[in-house]
This record gives C-alpha cells, structure tokens and sequence, in this order.
C-alpha cells in the first residue's frame, strides 16, 4: 500500500511536531528564571546556566552517572561476552529456561524487588556503597546485555573461526581478530543501550545507593518532586541529563544501522 | 608453534573449534542472579508471609491485601493507564511507520527523530511534559492567547489528574516510536511482495491495509507492545513525578506502604511485591510466546 504524497507529509509532521513539541519549554525554562502564565515566551535572562559552574550537585553528579553507567557497560560487555556467545551460537539443554530467565530482570519492576535487594544487600556489606551500587545495576544489566549480545551472535557464523583455528591461529588472537571484528557493531550497540539502561536507573541508585556519590537522576528526583526550586534549574539539569545520551546515539548511529545487528530487539 | 601440534578440535565431528566451557561462560550470571536477585526474591516472599515482627503469619497478608480497596483501586488505575498508553501507541506507531516505511529525501533525519526520545529517561519524560501540558504549562499560556481558555484552571488537568492522562501522554510520547520501529523492520520487507500481489488482484487500499499489511506485522506489534505494557505498567518514576494523591499506580501506592515510618504496612507491602513480581512473569511468558510465534519457534 502506498500512501500518498499529502498524507504522508500530514503524518510525519504531526508526528513530529508531537516528538519535538516538548523539547520547546524545556529550552526556554533552561534560558529562562522568570515564566508566568499567560505569557508565551519566558523573560530570557540566561537562567540557571551561568550558575551551573558554581553549583555543587548537578555537574559532579553528571559526572558520576558516567562513571557508573561506563563501568557498569563495561563490566557487563565483559561479563556476558561468553555467556552471549554460547547462547546465540550454540544449542543446549535448558537454554530456553535461560532465555526465559534472562528476561526476568527487565520484566519486573525494580519497585518489586528492589526492597529485598536493599535487605540482602545490607547483609552483604553492599549496602550504601560504591561496589554494592555496581552490583546492584548489574543485577539489571548484564542479563540485557547477554540477551542483546546473544542476538548478535545469532547472526554470527562460527566458520570463521573454525577457519582460522584450522590455520594454527591461537584462540586468543582468533577471539581478537576474528570474533571481535565480526560482532563488533552489535557489542557496540549492546553496550551503548546497557549504558542508557543504567543512565536511567533513579529507585534502584537511591535505594541502594552510595550517598556520596549520587547520580543525576537522584539529584534531579526531590528537585522536581518538593516543586518549590527554580524550574530553570531542573531544566538545566534534565537538559544535562538527556543531552550525553542523544550525542552517544548519534556518534554510533552507523554501528546502529548495521544489517547484520539482531540487538535492536527488545532494547526499550 | 605448540597450538599446531595439537590434536584438533572436532573429532567428535561436531565442532571444529573447542567452545568455551558452558558453565564457565554462565558462572558471572549465575552467581550475581544468585547472590543479588534469588535470596532478595527469598527475602521479599518469606515477608510476605511474616507478620510485622518476622514471625510467620500465614496467608493473612495476601488475604488483607486482596481484601482491600486500596490494592484493587491501584491495580485496576495501573492497568487502565498501561492498557490504553499500549492501544495508542500502537495506533500512533502504524500511522508514523506506514508514512516512513517508502524512500523519500531526509528519510534518516525523519527516522533519528522518530525514535530520538526512546532513550530519554522516564524521569525526564515526565518532567519535561509538566512544562508544556501543566495548567501554568506552554500549552495552556498558548490556549489563552487564542482565547481558547480564559484562566489557568479553564486548561483541562493533564497532569497530576485522577485518571492519569498526563501519565498516558508520557508513555505514549515516549514508547510508540519504539512500536512504530519494530512495524518499519517488517513494513520495508516481507509485507511489500504481499500487498503488490494483493493490489495486482484489486484488492482495495484499506482492505489491503486490514488483510494483508495488519497480519503480517501482527508479530512485531505484539512482541513490541507487549514490552511497551510492561514498562508502563511497572514504572515508578513517571506516576510518582505525574501522578495525583487520589489515585495512585500500583508502584507508587506499594513505595508509600513500605516507606510509611511506622512499619506495620511493610509484611502487606512484601505481598503486593509477589502479587506484581508474579503477574510480569505472566508477562514475559506472554511475551516469549510471541516472539516465539514470529520465529515459528515454541518455547517457555
């Protein structure tokens, strides 16, 4: 079925005027500290950004969410290569149950179980420290990644390898210059939305959190929800916090449109 | 060099190369799984069975939570809202992807906008939609300037209403270019052959759309949604930012009970975390068996 000329320019710019509409007060309250109804436009002083360098959460905060969210890729990446590659390569008893299991984490709300990891957690000396928050997001994370991971190498053929075993080629060097190269899009692709999936994480970080390193989100939460702060601030910083995400997509968006890539699926 | 000398690997006419050990790639997910997410599912379970001093208390607190209004108010708010954010994103997504799926110029500036705010944290989403659809928002200052509204409380409540219409925008906003993604992979594909056999046979435009193009991207809608439903119906963030104080999602009403200072509410607390943890698992089973019926595969 095609779709006509007219209507589909109706189409995409309606919708993106709903996708892009609400970008629109969020920049002007970031320029703005004063907005009163009924104006349309903002009173544009600059708003909270010239005061952004002398404020003492949002920037460290910043910081701290791309410590945790770039270890917690990494670690993941690390932890789950194996696990992902016997999983989309390979058949196994009770590979369905793990696939079944894998999914658990995502499905569940973290509101549901995050209160028995708090116990558990304390028990553990885990509690209200930097390892015991890495651990925490891993719980989350390195099921996703191994199933974004194990759908690249769905895709994958094994040949290669067994091609350059063959011709005597040692299995690390096989694993760096043989498997990597393949997969690399789709490793890229797993790490950047386990990366997002940790940005975004607030109860999980503020349950179990360490509090003296809090991330943005955790920050961002009691300035929107008490109300009475500057909105120039929270859209400064909701800007901060939105911004690292859209530049990392667009600097892998090649890695993204890769044919060969099957871990699109299931990242939300 | 000893890696030549040897004996392949693959005797067993099976495999060439030697695999890494199954186990061994599993142990890191087995033990975190283990450590950090069974015991603290043990932990939650076992108080739900507790009374508030630890001692075992039997069925009680599943019968006091499901004997309550608050539990099925929250359940049935929780579910109208995700029921109706899923329905529209469907909606919305097969509109934007039946307009994306051709070639045309800026087609990859039309898809990154498309599915830019995927990736925008619930947080932000939420807050972002105080500003533009609050009754001191963006939208309302324009409706008086058209004259459509003469005062702050003449713009409808969307956000922070009962009926949870803000929480709905949001997820729509936020989830149906994800549906609208997962259409396009099977509407640039499979569908296209369909519809030119169906269109040479003079099968109408809507009734192609209906019979042909509707089933054959019936597996990607399903799959998809059903993450969607999930996502929305289990997240805290957007409710407890939009929400209103008279009806609650079932996240934010089961953080209130636990986090009350006086902790008598905490074993019925436990219980409604089960109740939830068990109905996502329905969830995912529902889930693994769509993905499985676009594969042709069965499974759990």
């Amino acid at each position: 079925m095609t779709m006509r000329g007219r209507n589909r320019i109706i189409i995409i710019t309606v919708a993106f005027v709903v996708l892009l509409l609400p970008l629109i007060p969020l920049l002007m309250w970031s320029f703005s500290s004063f907005w009163r109804w009924p104006a349309i436009l903002p009173e544009f002083d600059g708003g909270y950004w010239p005061r952004l360098l002398s404020d003492t959460r949002i920037l460290p905060a910043l910081r701290n969410s791309l410590t945790l969210s770039a270890l917690v890729a990494f670690l993941s990446l690390i932890l789950s290569f194996f696990a992902a590659k016997n999983l989309g390569t390979r058949n196994f008893r009770g590979k369905r149950l793990i696939e079944f299991l894998l999914l658990v984490p995502t499905f569940v709300p973290q509101i549901a179980i995050v209160f028995g990891m708090q116990t558990v957690f304390m028990k553990l000396l885990l509690y209200s420290n930097f390892p015991g928050l890495v651990t925490a997001h891993l719980v989350f994370y390195l099921p996703y990644t191994t199933l974004l991971l194990s759908a690249v190498f769905e895709n994958y053929d094994t040949v290669l390898e067994d091609q350059a075993r063959t011709l005597g080629i040692g299995r690390l060097k096989t694993m760096l210059f043989v498997t990597l190269p393949a997969v690399r899009s789709g490793v890229i692709v797993a790490a950047v939305f386990c990366f997002i999936g940790s940005w975004s994480v607030y109860l999980l970080t503020n349950v179990i959190g360490d509090p003296h390193f809090k991330t943005l989100p955790v920050v961002i939460f009691p300035l929107i929800s008490v109300g009475n702060n500057s909105y120039s601030m929270v859209a400064v910083a909701i800007i901060l916090y939105i911004l690292p995400i859209l530049i990392i997509l667009m600097a892998v968006s090649k890695a993204l449109t890769d044919p060969r890539l099957g871990a699109r699926k299931g990242a939300i | 060099m000893a890696s030549t000398k040897r004996p392949l690997a693959g005797m067993d006419g099976f495999t060439l190369t030697k695999r890494f050990p199954l186990l061994a790639s599993f142990l890191p997910l087995i033990v975190l799984m283990a450590v950090a997410y069974v015991w603290p599912i043990a932990a939650i379970v076992r108080g739900s069975f507790s009374d508030e001093d630890g001692l075992f208390a039997g069925r009680q607190n599943y019968t006091d939570v499901l004997g309550s209004y608050y539990f099925w108010d929250s359940l049935w708010f929780s579910l109208r809202v995700s029921l109706i954010s899923t329905f529209l994103s469907i909606v919305l997504a097969a509109a934007l992807a039946m307009a994306l799926r051709e070639t045309f110029a800026g087609k990859k500036i039309a898809l990154f906008i498309s599915q830019y705010n995927l990736s925008i944290p619930r947080m932000a989403a939420a807050m972002i939609m105080v500003f533009l659809l609050s009754q001191t928002g963006l939208l309302s200052a324009v409706s008086h300037a058209l004259g459509f509204t003469e005062s702050v409380g003449g713009f409808p409540w969307l956000v922070y209403d009962a009926k949870g219409k803000g929480l709905i925008l949001v997820f729509v906003w936020k989830f149906f270019p994800y549906i609208c993604i997962s259409m396009l992979g099977v509407l640039q594909g499979a569908s296209i052959e369909y519809e030119q056999q169906a269109a040479a046979l003079g099968v109408g435009k809507w009734r192609r759309f209906f019979f042909v193009v509707l089933p054959t991207v019936a597996p990607a809608i399903a799959v998809s949604s059903i993450l969607v439903f999930a996502a929305s119906f289990g997240d805290y963030e957007a409710p407890a930012i939009l929400g209103s104080a008279q009806e609650r999602s079932l996240s934010v009403m089961l953080y209130l009970k636990y986090a009350d200072p006086d902790m008598r509410d905490r074993p019925e607390a436990f219980a409604i975390m089960v109740l939830m943890g068990l109905v996502l698992m329905a969830v995912v089973v529902a889930y693994r068996r769509a993905a499985a019926g676009g594969t042709r595969k069965r499974g759990l």
